[in-house]
């Protein structure tokens, strides 16, 4: 019940933020920021990336041979010259990439003053607008136990404003499932992309079953873990009950400066094995703390883990 | 194990209600206070390998209360002061506690305690033997005691109390600036110590004194069960016990010095009595000077006994006289008590008295009162008689006039119809009876007055009879209270004219005796303002806010005005000058010792049991056996620390 009424003061507080997540000026430097897509996807309409595809596009891919019904205007005359014999020229087509923004809105990241969920929904938005400025669809997806209500994929940065009205209305709160909310997102969306996984990954069933769901379902998942420096270096002392903010499990306890000390180190390697776990599967992955500047978190501590050109 | 303390019931339930009191508090202190976390999980992993089992835990939570516990159980036990058994396993006795006891020690501090011996006085004796005293009944934590000083009055200095130190400080408060100048007042600390003991277990009052007092009787003595610690040993002594000055009433300069010397030495002793006149003088050293001796008197003084006289027709100038006996200094007899070889003494203030003779023309009368030059005197006729206004004395001569207004009336031949029952006359009264000691009577002998006849006046109760012929009073007074005041007659009961009185040398004296009596100026000796009695004196300056300035070593002495009257209360003797801040005047008031009892320096006879120390109580002297609460609560400070440092460690929470 203590959760559930946390989680309701933390929603109204969110409604009566304003909503307006960047000013113009910091839009305007991510305009000419763009996705890295390690992969090509196929998509249904052409875009700026090399896909699969073999189409209409500008770009030569190979020959084959003529086959009845093939448009006239391919025919590569010269091979033909050279060596009699009839052949198609070929074209990589360019197709435009999906980018799913799946957001935790979990009762964990509503946690503190300053919070993770917020700080996520900056960082979707302004994904979002990257996206979208470069011509490519992006839908978001907050999910906790279960997938939320979804922006459905869309293109042009006219929607922005919609991305921004969308995550403005997304309140926190839940517990967090990746296997169950990953689950339902790879039923649910047929086109497959690149599905940014902006979570804190406080899972009590644990982040591998999702993102395996998501890598065996031919999307590619890009980890980006917040992390908050205040939840390493809690004010706490002496005899206190700890309970869990999503599940209410309580657990009593004798914090000593020994015990909070162990805290990091536990919490050091749990992220630790987040890590390992994506690089191991080259899942990209990125962790930051909510205390670092958002704008240096975009233009710098990206540009340097690769993920913006 | 027994408890010589509180008994097993109540420490049991000492122990039920401060145990469960910690008990609940322990619980309050486990509701530990409720913090959200993100991500329990993490929290879980850490504590893993601390908290692993639960039991564990409850086991420290449970040792921690249990620590709490026995620390309250130790503070319990040790209240309840535990004796252990003998290491033989017998069964130990403790020791029947000490007997309970009270003794109020009282201590005396009057002017007779000032006497030197051996270099010291009565007083540090006392104080002396106070102590040691103290310290006798100090083994004895069951004896409780009151320390009392006792002079003119009787001042507690401690409460009851077994605390040897506080004793000791309280004795040394007893009078610390030396004995007082004050007489002893027995009844009043007799009455503290009746009140002090009453109800007391073991009680006695032993009082440290030289027995320099009225004896107490044996049945007062012994309702407080009295014991006596005797101070002093036998000295020789001379003393001044009564000393005034009076004014002759027609003599501006010459005085009459009334004195009184005793002695307490076994042998005769010669002595000076020397006076002193001064004045500004307010203590002894004030007056005793070369230059301000006004006369010095040799006195023969028989052992044991008293020489009193009155020096006639002494001449000084001053309103202070001082008087200092000294034993001859060829003779050997030292004097141990010097406190009471001075006096002081005020000259009264002369006045005009404004006197009114009313008769048909009494030349005798009239003679007698005009050579006065402090009597203004005013003759009239019984008609020009309007009544005793306005004249301090009315002298009624031979007629019948209004004396029924409150006034001062001197009626020569009273006639009928007047105040006075006149049964009838009597015929050549012969005076066969003369109360010498009245101040009418002084100097006066009432011989060869050949009286032909007088007046036979029937006697009320309360008339002072001064000369008598048989059963008729020749010469009396009465005081009458009447409305608005009171009236005061000398009745002299015939008629001068008819006798040889006026042709008598002692006429004049008559009449100014009977002036003086009226004024109260005369009237033999006047009572002395003794030391540490509260005195009560009219006060003749206007304001109420008094100050008082007296001899150096008199400290601080309050006054107070009540209805035109000064209360007062001096321990030393000397002059005391009091004024107000309304009026520049002062009124000096002489304080005197003079107590015969007191300068009776050579101790009585014990009339009273001598006061025996009551033998030392020896207590359990094994450390181990009786001071096992001091184990005890050492153990359970020890296990507070442990706790403190524990709980800091995180060892038993």
């Amino acid at each position: 019940m203590a959760v559930g009424r946390g989680a309701a003061r933390k929603a109204a507080r969110g409604e009566a933020k304003s909503e307006v997540l960047f000013d113009e000026a910091f839009m305007a430097k991510l305009e000419y920021l763009d996705i890295v897509a390690k992969k090509r996807f196929v998509s249904q309409q052409r875009g700026e990336r090399r896909s699969k595809r073999i189409g209409a596009g500008l770009e030569f891919a190979d020959h084959r041979r003529y086959s009845p019904g093939d448009d006239f205007k391919n025919i590569d005359w010269n091979v033909y010259a050279r060596m009699g014999r009839l052949l198609v020229r070929l074209y990589e087509e360019e197709e435009d990439l999906y980018v799913y923004l799946l957001v935790d809105s979990s009762a964990s990241m509503a946690v503190g003053d300053q919070t993770k969920f917020d700080y996520a929904r900056k960082l979707a938005a302004a994904l979002a607008y990257i996206t979208l400025s470069s011509l490519d669809r992006v839908s978001v997806l907050p999910f906790s136990a279960e997938l939320g209500q979804q922006l459905v994929p869309a293109r042009g940065k006219a929607q922005i404003f919609r991305v921004f009205d969308f995550l403005g209305g997304v309140r926190p709160g839940g517990r967090t499932s990746m296997t169950d909310a990953f689950k339902a997102f790879v039923h649910q969306t047929r086109r497959r992309g690149l599905a940014v996984v902006i979570s804190d990954f406080y899972a009590q069933d644990g982040y591998e079953d999702g993102l395996n769901y998501l890598r065996y379902n031919k999307f590619e998942p890009f980890v980006i873990q917040l992390t908050d420096d205040r939840e390493l270096e809690p004010s706490l002392r002496g005899d206190v009950l700890l309970v869990d903010c999503e599940t209410g499990l309580q657990k009593e306890m004798t914090v000593t400066p020994r015990l909070l000390s162990k805290y990091r180190a536990a919490h050091a390697a749990w992220c630790d094995e987040l890590e390992a776990f994506c690089k191991k599967r080259q899942v990209s992955y990125f962790r930051t703390p909510v205390q670092v500047p958002f704008d240096d978190l975009m233009l710098r501590i990206f540009r340097a883990g690769g993920f913006l050109t | 194990m027994t408890f010589a303390g509180l008994g097993t019931s109540e420490l049991l339930t000492l122990f039920s209600a401060f145990g469960g009191g910690m008990a609940l508090l322990y619980v309050l202190k486990l509701r530990r206070r409720r913090v959200e976390v993100p991500f329990s999980p993490l929290w879980a992993r850490v504590v893993e390998e601390r908290q692993s089992t639960s039991l564990f835990r409850r086991l420290k939570r449970l040792l921690s209360l249990l620590v709490q516990l026995a620390v309250i159980g130790l503070v319990v036990v040790a209240l309840g002061d535990p004796k252990l058994s003998g290491a033989a396993g017998c069964g130990y006795q403790a020791p029947a506690p000490p007997p309970v006891r009270h003794t109020l020690l009282m201590i005396d501090a009057s002017a007779s305690m000032a006497t030197l011996e051996q270099g010291e006085t009565r007083l540090d004796a006392a104080r002396a033997k106070a102590h040691e005293a103290i310290d006798r009944i100090a083994s004895n934590p069951n004896h409780r005691v009151m320390v009392v000083q006792v002079d003119a009055t009787t001042r507690p200095l401690s409460l009851w109390s077994s605390d040897a130190k506080a004793l000791h400080a309280a004795v040394d408060a007893v009078a610390p600036r030396g004995a007082l100048d004050t007489p002893t007042d027995v009844d009043d600390a007799l009455r503290l110590a009746t009140s002090a003991l009453r109800g007391r277990e073991g009680a006695e009052a032993v009082f440290v004194t030289d027995r320099a007092f009225t004896p107490i009787p044996v049945e007062q003595a012994e309702a407080v069960r009295l014991r006596v610690v005797p101070v002093g040993a036998p000295g020789a002594n001379v003393g001044i016990a009564a000393f005034n000055v009076r004014p002759y009433l027609d003599d501006s300069l010459t005085y009459a010095i009334f004195y009184k010397v005793q002695s307490d030495a076994d042998r005769p002793l010669k002595a000076t009595l020397f006076l002193y006149a001064n004045d500004a003088g307010r203590s002894v050293d004030d007056f005793v000077d070369p230059a301000r001796v006004v006369g010095s008197y040799a006195l023969e003084l028989p052992p044991h006994g008293a020489v009193e006289a009155v020096i006639d027709d002494v001449k000084f100038s001053g309103s202070r006289l001082a008087a200092r006996v000294h034993i001859d200094p060829n003779d050997p007899t030292r004097d141990v008590f010097p406190r009471d070889d001075v006096a002081f003494a005020l000259v009264p203030e002369r006045k005009v008295l404004k006197v009114q003779l009313v008769s048909d023309g009494d030349l005798f009368l009239n003679a007698a009162l005009l050579v006065r030059e402090n009597v203004d005197l005013v003759t009239r006729t019984p008609a020009e008689y309007t009544g005793p206004e306005g004249f301090d004395v009315t002298i009624v001569a031979n007629v019948n006039v209004d004396m029924s207004r409150p006034g001062s009336y001197f009626v020569v031949n009273p006639q009928p119809g007047g105040p006075f029952e006149i049964t009838g006359e009597v015929a050549e009264p012969q005076v066969d009876r003369v109360n010498a000691k009245h101040p009418i009577a002084r100097h006066l002998a009432f011989v060869d007055l050949n009286i032909q006849r007088a007046t036979k006046i029937t006697r009320e109760r309360g008339d002072e009879r001064v000369a008598s012929a048989g059963a008729a009073p020749i010469l009396f007074t009465r005081t009458e209270a009447v409305e608005g005041g009171e009236r005061r007659f000398v009745v002299l009961s015939f008629d001068l004219r008819q006798s040889l009185l006026p042709m008598n040398y002692a006429f004049p004296l008559l009449v100014v005796n009977v002036l003086s009596w009226f004024h109260q100026e005369a009237a033999g000796l006047l009572q002395p303002n003794r030391a540490g009695t509260e005195l009560s004196l009219a006060f003749p300056l206007p304001g109420s806010a008094v100050s008082v300035v007296g001899p150096a070593d008199a400290g601080h002495v309050d006054a107070r005005v009540v209805g035109g009257r000064v209360h007062l209360a001096a321990d030393r003797v000397g002059v005391y000058e009091l004024s107000t801040e309304a009026d520049g005047a002062r009124f000096p008031v002489a304080i005197n010792l003079m107590d015969p009892a007191e300068s009776r320096v050579s101790p009585r006879e014990v009339e009273y049991p001598v006061w025996e120390a009551p033998a030392p109580v020896v207590l359990d002297e094994d450390p181990w056996l009786s001071s096992v609460w001091r184990i005890l609560l050492l153990a359970a400070l020890a296990l507070v620390l442990l706790e403190w440092l524990t709980y800091h460690r995180r060892v038993t929470v």
